[in-house]
C-alpha cells in the first residue's frame, strides 16, 4: 500500500478494480456516488429507483472494469452505464414527466449569470426558452449522450416524436442564437 | 487465576501402533495458551481433540466445561469454538468471501445478510477486504493462512484453537496477527501450536513445552527461559560440555549445558530454555 | 479546453437541492462531466448516509456474485441460499463432473443404438443398465467424507451435523444423476421394460451405499458396493438363458427390499453416525 487509495487516478483505480480489488472499488463508490445519484435523480422521480441504479452501476462497473479502455473521463463512462441502466428499469413501467420539467423562474444570482455567461451565455437563455418537452429532448441526446430510441424509453414517448422534437428543438435553437 | 475453560488429564491417543499422545496432562484459561515442541511431539493430534475432530483413548478432557465425548455437549462446544488446522483444505474454486461464507453456513448462520456481514467482518480483522473476491487458487500462501484464520475467528468464538498459525506469514503480517489475538485474549481463551519461540515470548502468558505426546513443561515464557540460567555462554569456539552450541552471525559460539567456571555467561532466552528442555531434536528436525 | 475555473459552492449546493433551471443544471452536469474537484465539492452535499448505506448493498452484491450454474439450477428449483452453497461445494456436483457423467451415459447410449437388433444387443443393454444403476453410486462416493472434502475437517469441528451435509449432498447427486439417467434411456433403441429397469437398482445401490456410509467413509461404502454390483452382474451375464435376469422381477424386488432396508438404517443412524466420526 504505497499510494494512498484516494490519492490515486480513476483509470488507475479502475484497473486494481478489474484485479479484483474491492478497495478501490470502494474508493471509485465515495467519488462518483453521490452526483451520480443526484444526476440520476433529475432523471427520475423514483428515488428507489435510483438508488436501484447506481447500486446496478456499481456492480456493473465492477465485473466489467476491463471494458473500460482508458480513453476519456470513467466518470463519463460510469454515466454512460449508469444512465442505460436507469433505461433498462424504466423499460417495465411507463415514465412521469421527468422531475427537471415542471420547474418555475427561479430568481438567478449574480454568480449564475457569470457561470452561465461564462459556459455557453445566450446558449443558456435560449433553452431556457425551448419548451420542457423539447428541453428534455435535448438534455436526453446533447447532454446525456442518448441515442434517440434510448431517448424514447427514458421519456415514455415513441421514437418519431423524439426525432421530430430534435429538430424542432435544433431549429429554434438555431433561430434563438442567429 | 480464574476457572481452567480448558482441562487435559492424562490423555493417550495412538495411530494404528504410534503412540501420539502419552498421558499429556495441563489446563488453560482465559488468555493465550503457547504449545511448543518438535514436529511429531503430539500438539496437532491434542488440538485437534480440542477442536472435538479427534476422542481421546483414554483420559480426561473438559472444554469450556464440557464433556466432547457427550453429542449435545459436543454440539455446545462447537457452537463457541473456531477451529484453524494445520493444513485447511480450500474449496480452491471460491472465492476467499464465499470460502468463508461456507464454513459460516457449516456454522449454522443461514440468515444471508448476517452471515455476510460476519463474513465482511472477519475478513477485513484479517486485512482481506480487497482480496475478498479472488479466488482461493490464485491467493498467495500466507493470504491463504490469513483466509483459514479469518473462518476461525466467525461468530466470535470464546475458544480458539490454532494449530501452526504463523507458518508462512511475513514479519508484517505476524504482527497484525499477534495483534488480532492479543485483542482477543482477554475473556477468551486461545490455545495456539507453534514452532517460533519468539511467536511465545511476544504472545503467551503461558507455554507448555510437548514433547514424545506429553506435557515436558508448563509456565511463563520467562520460566521456560530461566530453565537455562546458568547454563548459556558465549565462546570463540564449540565448547565440549555443551549439549548445544551454534555459531551465532557475530563468529562467536553460542553454548548451552554445564557452564565451565570461567564461562562468559549471558541471559538466557525463551529459545535457550526450549532447546535446553527437548535436547538435540530441534536441530535434528531442522537438518531433516 | 478545460480551464481552472470552477463551479461555485453556492451554485453547486442548489443543483444537489434540485432547486436549478434546466438550463443552468445542464451546464453544471457537463462540466462535473469534467472536474473531479467540483464532484468533490459536491459529494458532501448529497444524502451521505444513504450513499453509505447503498454501498453496503453494493458490497454485498460484488462479495457473493459467482452463483454458478449448478447453484443456480438449484436456486430456481427452490432450494434454500444455504443448502445451494452447501451442495455447490460437493465435488460430484461440479460442472466437470456432471459434464463426465453425460459422457458416459452418451456413450452407453450410442453403443446400444448401434448394436440394435444385432447378437450382442442384449448385452450392450446390459452394459447400459449396469452403468446406468451404478453411476450415483460414484457421485456419493466423492460427495462427503475425508480426503474427498477439502474443508472436512473445519467442517467435522462445526456445529452443522456432518450426516446431515451427507444426507443432504448424497440426495442431491442421486437426483441429478436420476434425471441425466432418465433422459439418456430415453435415446435407446429399444422403449420397452429395459429402458426403465435401471431405475430400482440405481435406488437401491445408491441407498445401500448411504446406509453403509454411516458405518464407514463414503468412498469405501462406494468400493464395497461397486464389488458386489459388479459380481452379481458379470455372473449373471454368463447365465446361458438370459443375460438381463438381474434386471427382471427378481432383481427388482430385491432392489426395493434394499431401499427399504438402507431407509430404515438411515433413519436409525442418525445419533450413532455423529458418535462415530468422533473418534
Amino acid at each position: 500500500m504505497s499510494t494512498p487509495q484516494n490519492r490515486r487516478e480513476d483509470p488507475s483505480l479502475l484497473a486494481s478494480v478489474a484485479d479484483g480489488d474491492r478497495g478501490a472499488l470502494r474508493t471509485l463508490y465515495e467519488r462518483h456516488a453521490p452526483w451520480l445519484t443526484l444526476r440520476l435523480k433529475r432523471r427520475c422521480a423514483d428515488p428507489g429507483i435510483v438508488e436501484e441504479v447506481v447500486q446496478d452501476t456499481f456492480v456493473a462497473v465492477w465485473k466489467g472494469a476491463r471494458r473500460y479502455r482508458g480513453q476519456g473521463e470513467v466518470a463519463a463512462w460510469i454515466w454512460g452505464i449508469g444512465i442505460r441502466r436507469l433505461i433498462d428499469r424504466l423499460r417495465a413501467r411507463p415514465l412521469p414527466i421527468p422531475s427537471a420539467l415542471d420547474r418555475g423562474g427561479i430568481v438567478i444570482s449574480a454568480e449564475e449569470e457569470v457561470l452561465l455567461s461564462v459556459e455557453h451565455g445566450d446558449l443558456g437563455m435560449a433553452l431556457d426558452r425551448l419548451s420542457p418537452e423539447l428541453r428534455a429532448v435535448m438534455q436526453a441526446t446533447a447532454l446525456d449522450g442518448l441515442t434517440t430510441r434510448e431517448a424514447a424509453k427514458l421519456l415514455g414517448i415513441p421514437q418519431g416524436t423524439v426525432k421530430t422534437r430534435l429538430m424542432r428543438a435544433r431549429h429554434e435553437l438555431r433561430e434563438a442564437l442567429a | 487465576m480464574s476457572m481452567p475453560t480448558v482441562e487435559v488429564v492424562g490423555i493417550e491417543k495412538s495411530f494404528l501402533r504410534t503412540r501420539a499422545l502419552n498421558g499429556v496432562t495441563f489446563d488453560a484459561s482465559a488468555g493465550i495458551t503457547g504449545l511448543l515442541g518438535p514436529n511429531g511431539a503430539g500438539k496437532t493430534t491434542l488440538l485437534r481433540m480440542m477442536a472435538t475432530v479427534l476422542a481421546p483413548d483414554s483420559g480426561d478432557l473438559r472444554l469450556l466445561g464440557w464433556d466432547p465425548r457427550k453429542a449435545d455437549e459436543r454440539l455446545a462446544i462447537r457452537r463457541r469454538l473456531g477451529y484453524m488446522p494445520q493444513e485447511p483444505g480450500f474449496h480452491r474454486q471460491f472465492t476467499a468471501f464465499e470460502f468463508v461464507d461456507y464454513v459460516a453456513i457449516l456454522k449454522e448462520m443461514t440468515e444471508r445478510r448476517g452471515r455476510h456481514d460476519e463474513v465482511r467482518r472477519v475478513l477485513s480483522l484479517v486485512g482481506l477486504e480487497s482480496q475478498a473476491s479472488k479466488k482461493i487458487k490464485n491467493l498467495s500462501g500466507g493470504m491463504r493462512r490469513r483466509v483459514a484464520f479469518a473462518q476461525a475467528l466467525l461468530g466470535d468464538p470464546d475458544l480458539l484453537v490454532l494449530d501452526e498459525p504463523t507458518a508462512g506469514l511475513d514479519p508484517e503480517q505476524r504482527l497484525r496477527f499477534r495483534e488480532i489475538v492479543s485483542e482477543r485474549s482477554a475473556d477468551r481463551t486461545v490455545i495456539l501450536s507453534t514452532h517460533q519461540t519468539e511467536d511465545v515470548a511476544a504472545l503467551c502468558p503461558r507455554v507448555v513445552v510437548m514433547l514424545d505426546g506429553k506435557a515436558l513443561f508448563d509456565g511463563t515464557p520467562k520460566d521456560l527461559a530461566d530453565v537455562a540460567r546458568g547454563r548459556v555462554w558465549m565462546a570463540t569456539e564449540r565448547a565440549a560440555t555443551a549439549h548445544l552450541s551454534w555459531r551465532t552471525a557475530d563468529g562467536g559460539h553460542r553454548n548451552i549445558g554445564d557452564a565451565p567456571a570461567e564461562a562468559d555467561l549471558v541471559e538466557p532466552t525463551v529459545e535457550d530454555g526450549y532447546l535446553l528442555l527437548v535436547g538435540n531434536r530441534a536441530f535434528e528436525e531442522e537438518a531433516a | 479546453m478545460m480551464s481552472d475555473w470552477h463551479a461555485d459552492e453556492a451554485l453547486l449546493a442548489r443543483y444537489a437541492a434540485d432547486e436549478l433551471d434546466d438550463a443552468r443544471a445542464y451546464s453544471v452536469e457537463a462540466h462535473l462531466m469534467a472536474c473531479p474537484t467540483c464532484r468533490n465539492v459536491l459529494a458532501p452535499m448529497a444524502d451521505t448516509s444513504r450513499i453509505d448505506a447503498m454501498w453496503a448493498e453494493v458490497a454485498d452484491r460484488v462479495d457473493a456474485p459467482s452463483v454458478g450454474v449448478v447453484e443456480r439450477g438449484l436456486l430456481r428449483l427452490g432450494v434454500k441460499g444455504y443448502a445451494a452453497r452447501l451442495l455447490a461445494a460437493t465435488p460430484s456436483l461440479r460442472l466437470s463432473w456432471l459434464a463426465a457423467e453425460a459422457l458416459v451415459l452418451g456413450f452407453a447410449v450410442l453403443a446400444a443404438n448401434s448394436a440394435s437388433g444385432r447378437p450382442e444387443a442384449d448385452a450392450v443393454t446390459l452394459i447400459f443398465l449396469m452403468t446406468a444403476a451404478f453411476l450415483p453410486v460414484v457421485g456419493i462416493a466423492v460427495a462427503f467424507g475425508p480426503g474427498v472434502d477439502p474443508v472436512y475437517e473445519i467442517g467435522v469441528s462445526a456445529p452443522m451435523r456432518s450426516y446431515r451435509l451427507l444426507l443432504l449432498r448424497a440426495t442431491a447427486v442421486l437426483a441429478t444423476s436420476l434425471c441425466f439417467t432418465f433422459v439418456a434411456s430415453l435415446a435407446l433403441p429399444r422403449l420397452d421394460w429395459t429402458a426403465a429397469a435401471w431405475l430400482l437398482p440405481s435406488l437401491g445401490l445408491s441407498l445401500g451405499t448411504m446406509a453403509l456410509a454411516t458405518y464407514v467413509r463414503p468412498l469405501h461404502a462406494a468400493i464395497a458396493v461397486g464389488f458386489a454390483w459388479i459380481l452379481i452382474t458379470v455372473a449373471a451375464a454368463f447365465a446361458p438363458s438370459d443375460p438381463l435376469a438381474v434386471f427382471r422381477v427378481g432383481g427388482q424386488v430385491a432392489s426395493l427390499l434394499i431401499v427399504t432396508v438402507s431407509t430404515w438404517v438411515l433413519a436409525h443412524r442418525r445419533g450413532t453416525f455423529e458418535e462415530e466420526i468422533f473418534v
